[in-house]
């Protein structure tokens, strides 16, 4: 460690996160595991800024903690619902270690010895420290990748050397990244069975005073933080997640944050236009440099900014329904159509 | 003692096995979820510590792109794998209560 | 001289946050849980926030820094009313002091 007051901050970070990671996955009920959870993804964004990764940090603390989180609480109020909470008696117990059995429901299961939870602890154990002793130490970095983008930096349009990787660099990378959310935007809608959502909206003026009062704040920050993503930390992800932010907390209550005359059709073509706008500046680059994706230095930081605007609005939006769709709201991204008749029957 | 960058990266392989018990042991489906996303973490970590460690005018940012680019992937999947969960526990519940209308009711109070 | 006026405020925004965690754990109540907790949370803040504004470089930084600290407490005030409404819905019971003999 670099000093001692260094390696104190250091060994309290790493203590903490190893007790909330275990709480999050030992503690009997889902709720507590849940806010352990959620605490265990912030005290991470602190190590981020430890490791010096800001950018990593704020994703970190507004994706991974703040959306993840929303995602489990909701799907953990759609289940109490439904008066799931319990683990049914009829769960298939594939697995346990020893006497412990970890269970959602807080009670203990003394069945003896479950031989698969001991040997599955054993095996990944001993996996692990294999792995380990063939990882540590460290090998010295040779350091020839991060050289290579330090010294074209200056020709990459941008100033901030993570911006510069994701979006020009290793602009493929975040093409096929923003397809991935596409498709499982596709993936939700085919999974989701519209019969079956139910849910409440919690109205409240408490709560839409909030909303009213943060909504315009968070439009602005995204822009603000899509702008300085050129120069310092932030850029698409973290402001697609701010604004995911206040859509979220907008279908929590029931106020619909979109334009009136918008419908399915057009949350679709606004969700997709995120992919299809980095597509065709792709082609457009090939067109004009001769290989997809090849960005030239005197153009790079216009065609960067603007597949950075297209992509952050695509990716709220595709946060915002994601949300929708795990907490059993119904969503009209899903279309207005009924299920076949056929279907219905055969259940 | 050792340096920085090892530590964390040790916790990265600490948190990922961790993610990996939990997985395997865990038996409700939200709990599986949030063991995946300790692994997700425990991996990244172990990334961001390799990162620390290059001599070049800062911490190494492809490596850093990756995790980014991680994140969302990550929360892409526990939304698509909690829609999963919810669907199949609501269709379960729904098989128990047409199977036995009374019975599930005593059970569920 | 800046820095030991920094460190002295830092160490009251530490005290304030024992002492809603101590708050947390020993309290009878959600409601006053919820009550310690917001109350000495966002005081602590403020001071955090204050030591900082003393260390920055320029008037834009003190304001951003303010502004922090404004957004925090409008969230964490909007979230402990939730939470509090959700526990009355619930039909948590408040906490009656019994009487010893």
């Amino acid at each position: 460690m670099e000093t001692i007051e260094a390696g104190i901050i250091d060994l309290i970070l790493v203590l903490l996160l190893v007790l909330l990671a275990g709480s999050s996955l030992l503690l009997p009920r889902l709720f507590r595991a849940v806010i352990a959870f959620i605490g265990f993804g912030l005290i991470m964004a602190v190590v981020w800024i430890r490791l010096h990764a800001v950018d990593i940090a704020l994703a970190e603390a507004m994706i991974g903690s703040g959306v993840t989180g929303a995602l489990f609480l909701a799907a953990l109020a759609r289940m109490n619902r439904s008066g799931n909470e319990r683990e049914s008696a009829n769960t298939h117990r594939t697995s346990g270690a020893r006497a412990i059995c970890l269970n959602s429901n807080g009670r203990v299961i003394g069945n003896g010895i479950q031989w698969r939870g001991v040997i599955a602890t054993a095996v990944i154990i001993l996996a692990m420290m294999l792995m380990a002793l063939m990882v540590f130490p460290l090998p010295e970095p040779d350091g020839k990748i991060s050289a290579l983008v330090f010294r074209n930096l200056s020709d990459s349009g941008v100033s901030n050397p993570v911006t510069a990787v994701l979006l020009n660099f290793r602009a493929y990378d975040t093409l096929l990244e923003i397809g991935v959310v596409l498709l499982t935007l596709l993936g939700l809608s085919a999974v989701v069975n519209r019969d079956r959502l139910v849910g409440p909206r919690y109205t409240d003026r408490v709560l839409s005073g909030f909303y009213r009062l943060t909504l315009p704040l968070l439009i602005l920050f995204c822009a603000y933080m899509v702008w300085v993503g050129k120069y310092e930390p932030g850029g698409a992800f973290q402001a697609a997640a701010l604004l995911a932010a206040g859509g979220i907390l907008g279908h929590i209550i029931g106020a619909n944050p979109r334009p009136h005359n918008w419908d399915g059709k057009h949350l679709r073509i606004a969700v997709s236009s995120g992919f299809a706008v980095f597509l065709s500046i792709g082609v457009l680059l090939w067109v004009q440099n001769g290989l997809f994706l090849r960005f030239v230095p005197e153009s790079a930081g216009g065609f960067i900014l603007g597949i950075e605007v297209v992509a952050t609005i695509a990716i709220s939006i595709s946060l915002v329904i994601l949300f929708h769709g795990s907490s059993g709201h119904p969503s009209s991204f899903l279309g207005n159509r009924q299920l076949p008749p056929a279907a219905k029957e055969a259940e | 003692m050792m340096d920085t960058s090892t530590l964390y990266a040790g916790l990265g392989v600490l948190l990922s096995a961790m993610g990996l018990l939990g997985l395997v042991l865990g038996r409700h489906p939200i709990r599986k979820i949030i063991a995946l996303n300790v692994i997700g973490a425990g991996i990244f970590l172990f990334l961001v510590a390799a990162a620390f460690r290059s001599h070049s005018g800062g911490p190494d940012p492809v490596l850093h792109a990756m995790v980014l680019t991680g994140i969302v992937v990550a929360v892409s999947a526990t939304a698509l794998g909690l829609t999963l969960a919810g669907q199949v526990q609501q269709s379960r519940s729904e098989n128990e209560a047409l199977a036995n209308p009374k019975e599930s009711k005593h059970e569920q109070r | 001289m800046a820095d030991w006026i920094s460190i002295l405020l830092l160490l009251f925004a530490a005290f304030f946050f024992v002492g809603g965690t101590v708050g947390l754990l020993r309290f009878p109540d959600v409601y006053c849980r919820l009550h310690a907790l917001t109350k000495a949370d966002n005081i602590g803040m403020g001071f955090v926030v204050l030591a900082l504004v003393i260390q920055a470089d320029s008037w834009y930084w003190a304001v951003r820094l303010l502004a922090t600290w404004t957004f925090v407490m409008a969230a964490s005030a909007t979230n402990a009313y939730l939470i509090a409404r959700a526990a009355i819905r619930k039909e948590i019971p408040l906490w009656k002091p019994s009487k010893r003999e």
